[in-house]
């Protein structure tokens, strides 16, 4: 449903920040994990008519989005990292006032559509305080209220959890698992979990390029037998970082937990383990810190 | 053609409506504000027109200070907003320039409110203390609200020019009162130069713009306001030149606001 197809974009300072990303990505909850810095932010505000990519092409259900930005914005809901607009206004007010700027002219239609979201992202009962007296949870819920008005078919979604506290980050991901089901919903992220929990594709984005992409479940089955774990003293890490691959470090009761890529048993005390997404997205990061 | 359900676009007048609407409401506090000084001003007044002393209160110009004011306007009309970069406010289905300048119509809407409401309550308490006030004039202070618009939508850091722009011309001020006024009362350090004193005390400068005053001044003192006020050819040709510089403000700041597209 969404092509991107060659996508780079180099920043006038000369940095490439996204280098020839080619993805189709479908209807469904599609995630985007990559560490700071890797493009995610770049390529959401590509796809979402923000900026221009300096080569390739970006298209969605037909439509040619850097020659009709207009036209994918009429079916677009976007939730910047920074969401921004915090004026002296209720909640209410600001989705109400973005209604009319999505283009939902009718007074009873609007009305309609605001008191629905707000029920639906469980801000009613704080409809008409201040925005800018939400906490972080609410504004992210707010983000995705205005993000839903016009029934958007694209939903783009930039770090959304950052900063939530669990029951707030467990409310929001509950939302976007609804959302999801009938539309394209980009989720950009570094939290694996959200990805893993959520997402029936992913890819793994570092320095600007595709790293990664397929089902959560068969890129986990492609390094299964590839991961082993040892518990070590906190100071043989320096020793075993020399002799190993490791991919994620964890202390646990005072002792490290050290998980290791290798194609065969290391040997040396190693469990073989089943991994999981979180093992996959730093193989897929030590594979390229590997090749550079 | 696409196969997803692409929702309207919405019209004009009710993108200009709606910013009329929203910015009135963004703008409570400062309403807020504005009616609580005038009330306390009133009552002070008030006090003053029954001691008969209230002469004062409606002798003084209030040009400079509306002039200031609605140079300063946009800056709470955009406050909040995000205006350069990748702002959020763009992913809606509304062109960036346009919707600028419907948010500079509607503060212009609601600055034309406050000025008729001030002008009101000015004149009303002049008529009840008997006197005749000096007045200011709108399209002056449309001018000044123009340039502050294209300040605020030109500039990335419109505060830091701004506070630099205040400090030199504390700076100037300080040296224009040091140095005075020449004998025909012009500052003299604006006829130092040619192009400054054709701007400040030439026949279509800052002066004739922001001289309106003086028709209602007439009412009291005619026949010597008379004699130094800018014949009406003059001042609309000042006025529409002011405005029309203002609007070329407007649109090169606009310029920045562009979107811009691959094809």
């Amino acid at each position: 449903m969404l092509d991107l197809q060659d996508v780079s974009h180099v920043y006038p300072n000369g940095t490439r920040a996204l280098d020839r990303v080619t993805l189709h990505i479908p209807r469904g909850m599609y995630g985007l994990l990559g560490p700071n810095g890797a493009g995610k932010s770049t390529l959401m505000r590509a796809i979402a008519t923000l900026q221009t990519p300096s080569e390739g092409a970006i298209r969605f259900a037909g439509i040619d989005v850097m020659a009709e930005p207009e036209k994918l914005r009429r079916t677009l809901g976007y939730l910047p990292q920074d969401f921004g607009v915090y004026p002296r206004v209720s909640a209410y007010e600001m989705l109400d006032h973005m209604a009319v700027l999505k283009g939902v002219a009718g007074a009873a239609d609007r009305k309609a559509t605001v008191e629905t979201l707000l029920q639906q992202t469980n801000l009613w009962s704080v409809r008409k305080k201040m925005l800018s007296g939400f906490s972080g949870g609410m504004r992210q819920r707010f983000g995705i209220a205005q993000a839903l008005i016009g029934n958007p078919e694209l939903i783009i979604v930039d770090e959304p959890t950052a900063g939530l506290d669990p029951e707030e980050r467990n409310r929001f991901l509950n939302l976007l698992a609804e959302i999801g089901e009938n539309v394209v919903v980009i989720l950009s992220t570094h939290i694996v979990d959200d990805v893993a929990d959520l997402c029936a594709r992913m890819a793994v984005l570092a320095d600007g390029r595709v790293q990664l992409e397929g089902a959560p479940h068969e890129l986990i089955d492609s390094t299964r037998g590839r991961i082993w774990r040892k518990t070590i003293d906190r100071r043989e890490l320096d020793d075993y970082r020399g002799r190993y691959e490791i991919l994620s470090t964890r202390l646990v009761s005072g002792r490290t937990v050290i998980h290791i890529l290798a194609g065969a048993d290391p040997g040396d005390g190693f469990d073989a383990i089943d991994a999981g997404l979180e093992d996959v997205y730093f193989s897929a990061l030590a594979e390229l810190r590997r090749a550079a | 053609m696409t196969d997803v359900t692409l929702h309207a676009t919405p019209r004009e007048r009710d993108v200009m409506r709606e910013q009329v609407r929203f910015i009135a409401l963004a703008l409570r506090r400062e309403t807020l504000v504005l009616a609580v000084v005038l009330a306390l001003v009133t009552i002070r007044i008030v006090f003053a027109i029954v001691r008969h002393c209230a002469a004062s209160w409606f002798d003084g110009d209030p040009s400079l200070a509306i002039t200031i004011a609605s140079f300063l306007f946009p800056f709470a009309v955009w406050r909040g907003q995000k205006r350069f970069g990748p702002a959020f406010l763009w992913t809606l289905p509304v062109d960036r320039g346009r919707l600028a300048l419907a948010r500079v119509f509607a503060g212009w809407v609601w600055l034309m409110a406050a000025l008729v409401v001030v002008a009101a309550w000015r004149w009303g308490l002049a008529l009840v203390a008997g006197l005749s006030p000096i007045m200011f004039t709108f399209a002056g202070a449309t001018a000044m609200y123009l340039f502050g618009s294209a300040w605020i939508l030109g500039l990335r850091h419109p505060l830091r020019w701004l506070i630099g722009a205040t400090g030199g011309f504390l700076l100037l001020g300080n040296l224009v009162e040091a140095l005075g006024r020449t004998p025909s009362g012009e500052w003299r350090i604006v006829t130092w130069s040619s192009a400054l004193r054709w701007a400040v005390y030439g026949p279509y400068g800052l002066r004739t713009l922001l001289s309106s005053h003086g028709i209602f001044h007439a009412a009291e003192n005619a026949a010597a306001t008379w004699r130094t006020l800018p014949g009406f050819a003059q001042w609309i040709t000042t006025t529409l030149s002011w405005l029309g510089a203002g609007l070329l403000a407007l649109w090169l700041a606009t310029l920045r606001h562009r979107e811009r597209r691959r094809y």
